[in-house]
């Protein structure tokens, strides 16, 4: 493979977006894919007879034009970064603060950042729907009850006896 | 409505999983398929989770649990995986190992791929199953190997490991290369192996009990067949070569093996090569050795080495063997000597028949106390360096083997029939090789004989005290008998360096001393030379004195006082005087003892014919005082002599024989017997006639020392062993204040260097200490210390 490949990942819309292959493969949905689509050096099946400067389509059924924008220029931004296996989920790194970067490119309407976790998690992102959680967590850290329905729009569905039994069984969990 | 979701989506990934894990068609997988599936599998999951969401199952003890959905979609895929595998069929004309070395391949592809399009499963729904304790629940990877384990592995495991095993047994006898089949169903059996706890550790249950068993068990079989036949077939030399080969080969298996095999094919293949024909194997040393075939030796130690506890009794059997070939060596040299020593005596029979004037000198007759000392020596060297060299060709100089050859060398070189006639004798391996050592530094130039082999026989003796005490006997006559060259002395020198190097300082005191002595003589008899000159009545002393001062301790019982009587003559008076005087002035305090039983006196007679030279005459001191009142008589009467010298009547005749035979003094009456009876009467003859202007009359003098040398070196060796006995039971007495006796017999056996004590020596040198009161009896078999 002496010219890399062009990947092209087409969004539920039909939106066609080229990218490099390191890009793309900060979803470990796509990593994995290409690792098990495109032949390996020495590898029995060559069911591949396409060209190699073929761009490998990549459909990604789940996932409209806008959003990917976003995770693409997420992904383009830690292109040549490794994160750390996190294999272990420990609890210094549920802790950590949301990378600065991290904030300022979540910094959108709740709508858009809904849409950003759940493409995250479908396409395998892990770095990114950590940071996409935390900044739901930070929207819920240190509100009542009443101030939460409020920020996510929630009804409150809970007769008052509930209410109380829910707060019973939760009282581990206050803040003291 | 659940369900039908579950049906409709299943329904829908069922086929491309269908040709992820192999169609038959042989279909590709395509990106498109690959996220569909994927996005079916997250879809169902994240659809149906959205709808059950909040079902928090309160199970009473406050641990609340989530369930997460994927687990129908999970059976469904067990159950598929079965009916999947189940319908794999061996194609025509394909053997079973080909079926299923072609479909594991195909499926542990399928199975990594279809493990990443199924991830999401994997991700959330099998990880918190397995989170929650359920290890029965494995990720899509291991579900499917586990599969492949239960439906086509188990099921199928007699009729694989058969076709496996028929071509590793294939490999063997017709010595065909491997197959890459065979060694990735090898690799099949290590990849089943799951810990159930945690996935990525590696197992190989599967691997150890379904396949390494049985190979090490018919590996065991193939090789006891073959050996057994090969052995009664080949014999044993090609046999060792046959199982280097196979040794070789079966490890070289090893690289298609999981390395855990590693040591029990070693083991196994060492039993069933080595150990079970290591009887076999050992038998033929002897024959081996006997023909000298130190390859085939060398080979058999190479193999037997490969099981340690064969080599212990190879090592008694070399061992044996060189102490056999030692003692038979001497036998057949004493056999030999004692043919020859008996042809001798015949001839010199015959000869002193046919010489008319018999009894001039009588034949003496060799008897096997005469050993020629080198020949034994050799004798016992020649096996020695012969498996030396066995040792080191066909044992690599080992050092087990070193140690055997150095224990059986020791055993034949300190008893053999010549060395210890009877089996309670003495070892005369000491004295002998003291006389070899002996003979060969008289020899102006020994080349046959060396240093080397003085020592190599050496290191081996038992008795290193006697060694030293007959060593010292020898060299004592060398220093007193011969005038020694600055290059004897050198030489001479060189042993006691090895003596002390090879044992003790202490060793080779007196040896050392003895040589002083010698040396310090020589000082004080140019010494006395020069004052005796100085003196203005010099002609009264005799100048020409060659004084030996010996340090007793050195020299006892090898050099003793004269006990006999004697009355020196007077003309010697003065200069014995003077000596003392001088001696006395430079170490006060010492005791000089006059030994003139081995003094010699050099003397002028003026007996010859007129105008020829006068004759010079080497006479022994007591000779020499029997000559001296001839001066003035021409006859004298025994009793009158006897009245001069004051010798007892022993000596007297002993000394006087050599003079009467050699015609000096004419005895009268003739006859031995008569040389003591008062009245015979002795005249000096007017003129001598030899035929040598030198004469010495000393040598042919019967000493009592002569006859009983060997009684009295032993004697001493005795005296000597009880005195080191004495002060080790001191020494460990000392320390331990009481002591059981055989504790104490086996500490003084281990202590005890330089010989072998008995144990009755032991209690003998007890005994005499318990009577010098350095000990005392305790009640039940014991000792304590008197300090």
């Amino acid at each position: 493979m002496a010219v890399e490949r062009k990947i092209v990942i087409i969004t539920s819309d039909g939106e066609r977006f080229e990218v490099e292959r390191k890009v793309a493969e900060k979803s470990i949905l796509i990593k994995n894919m290409l690792k098990n689509l495109l032949p390996v050096e020495g590898e029995e099946d060559d069911d591949y007879d396409e060209d190699d400067d073929e761009p490998i389509e990549v459909p990604t059924q789940n996932v409209r034009s806008a959003v990917m924008k976003n995770i693409l220029h997420w992904c383009e931004h830690y292109k040549d970064h490794t994160f750390p296996d996190d294999e272990q989920d420990d609890d210094s790194k549920k802790s950590a603060p949301i990378d600065a970067w991290d904030k300022n490119f979540l910094n959108v309407d709740q709508e858009m950042l809904y849409e950003i976790i759940l493409a995250s998690n479908y396409l395998n992102i892990k770095p990114l729907l950590n940071s996409g959680c935390k900044v739901v967590a930070e929207m819920i850290r240190g509100k009542s009850p009443e101030e939460i329905r409020k920020t996510f729009n929630i009804v409150n569905d809970f007769t008052p006896e509930e209410e109380v039994a829910i707060r019973r069984e939760n009282e581990w969990a206050e803040d003291r | 409505m659940v369900n039908s979701l579950l049906d409709r989506t299943w329904s829908e990934i069922e086929p491309a999983i269908y040709i992820i894990l192999g169609d038959d068609k042989g279909s590709s997988l395509d990106s498109m398929m690959y996220t569909q599936t994927y996005t079916k599998v997250y879809d169902y999951c994240t659809a149906t989770s959205s709808r059950v969401q909040t079902l928090v199952i309160n199970d009473g003890d406050g641990t609340g649990s989530v369930r997460l959905v994927g687990g129908e979609l999970y059976v469904r895929l067990q159950n598929y995986l079965k009916f999947y595998l189940e319908h794999l069929n061996v194609k025509e004309g394909e053997t079973f190992l080909d079926f299923y070395i072609r479909t594991w391949q195909r499926f542990l592809i399928g199975s990594t791929r279809l493990n990443d399009v199924l991830d999401y499963i994997n991700r959330y729904w099998v990880t918190k199953e397995r989170a929650d304790g359920h290890r029965e629940i494995y990720d899509i990877l291991s579900l499917c190997l586990l599969s492949w384990r239960d439906y086509k592995f188990h099921s199928n495991l007699n009729i694989l490991m058969d076709e496996i095993m028929e071509q590793i047994n294939n490999q063997r006898i017709n010595k065909v290369t491997s197959t890459s089949n065979l060694s990735l169903a090898i690799k099949s059996f290590v990849l089943l192996g799951f810990d159930v706890n945690d996935l990525k550790k590696q197992n190989l249950s599967v691997y150890i009990n379904d396949f390494e068993k049985k190979f090490l068990t018919e590996t065991y079989n193939f090789y006891t067949a073959e050996s057994n036949e090969f052995i009664k077939k080949h014999g044993v030399v090609n046999y060792l070569i046959k199982a280097e080969e196979r040794i070789e080969e079966e490890i070289k298996r090893l690289e298609e093996l999981n390395d855990h095999t590693r040591r029990p094919l070693n083991d196994c293949l060492n039993e069933v090569l080595i150990t079970n024909h290591a009887d076999t194997i050992r038998a033929e040393l002897t024959p081996l050795l006997d023909q000298r075939r130190y390859l085939d030796i060398r080979r058999m130690h190479q193999l037997l080495k490969r099981v340690p506890m064969t080599i212990d009794p190879l090592l008694q059997h070399f061992q044996e063997y060189i102490k056999d070939q030692g003692l038979k060596a001497i036998k057949e040299l004493k056999e030999q000597m004692e043919s020859d020593a008996a042809a001798a005596a015949a001839a010199a029979a015959a000869a002193a028949a046919s010489a008319t004037n018999a009894g001039e000198k009588k034949p003496t007759k060799k008897t096997s106390n005469d050993i020629d000392a080198k020949l034994y020596i050799k004798t016992l060297l020649s096996v020695y360096y012969k498996f030396q060299d066995v040792v080191k060709q066909s044992f690599d100089s080992n050092e087990a083997f070193v140690k055997a050859l150095d224990s059986a060398c020791q055993s034949f070189i300190n008893s053999n029939a010549i060395a210890t006639p009877t089996a309670r004798s003495k070892s005369r391996t000491p004295d002998l090789l003291a006389k070899y050592s002996d003979e060969m530094l008289k020899k102006k130039d020994a080349e046959d004989m060396s240093v080397d082999e003085l020592m190599a026989i050496f290191k081996f003796i038992d008795e290193k005290e006697g060694f030293e005490i007959w060593y010292r006997r020898f060299l004592s006559k060398r220093l007193l008998n011969s005038n020694m060259s600055p290059e004897d002395e050198e030489r001479e020198e060189f042993i006691i360096q090895k003596l002390k190097t090879a044992n003790t300082l202490e060793y080779t005191t007196k040896i050392t001393a003895m040589f002083n002595d010698i040396r310090s003589s020589r000082d004080l008899g140019s010494l006395y030379k020069d004052v005796v000159l100085k003196e203005e009545d010099s002609k009264q002393f005799i100048s020409d004195l060659e004084p030996k001062v010996l340090d007793s301790t050195a020299w006892e019982s090898i050099i003793r006082g004269s006990p006999e009587s004697f009355i020196l003559p007077s003309n010697l008076v003065k200069s014995q005087e003077k000596f003392s005087k001088l001696y006395q002035e430079k170490f006060s305090g010492r005791q000089l003892n006059w030994v003139w039983n081995r003094s010699k006196v050099d003397l002028k007679a003026n007996l010859s014919k007129p105008g020829k030279p006068p004759f010079s005459f080497i006479v022994t001191m007591f000779q020499y005082s029997i000559l001296v009142p001839f001066n003035d008589n021409d006859s004298l009467t025994c009793s009158k002599l006897l009245e001069i010298t004051a010798l007892p009547s022993d000596s007297f005749k002993a000394n006087m024989i050599p003079l009467v035979k050699n015609k000096l003094l004419i005895q009268k009456p003739t006859g031995e017997e008569n040389i003591t009876s008062p009245q015979t009467t002795f005249t000096i003859v007017k003129e001598y006639t030899s035929k040598k202007i030198k004469v010495n009359f000393s040598t042919t003098v019967k000493t009592t020392d002569t006859k009983s040398e060997e009684k009295e070196t032993n004697e001493e060796i005795e005296r000597k062993h009880h005195e080191i006995l004495k002060a080790c039971i001191v020494r460990v007495m000392k320390a331990r204040k009481t002591y059981k006796h055989e504790q104490l017999t086996s500490e003084v056996f281990r202590i005890t260097e330089r010989f072998k004590p008995s144990v009755v020596d032991i209690k003998k040198a007890i005994e005499v200490l318990i009577d010098e009161q350095y000990l005392a009896r305790t009640d039940g078999n014991g000792y304590e210390y008197l300090s």
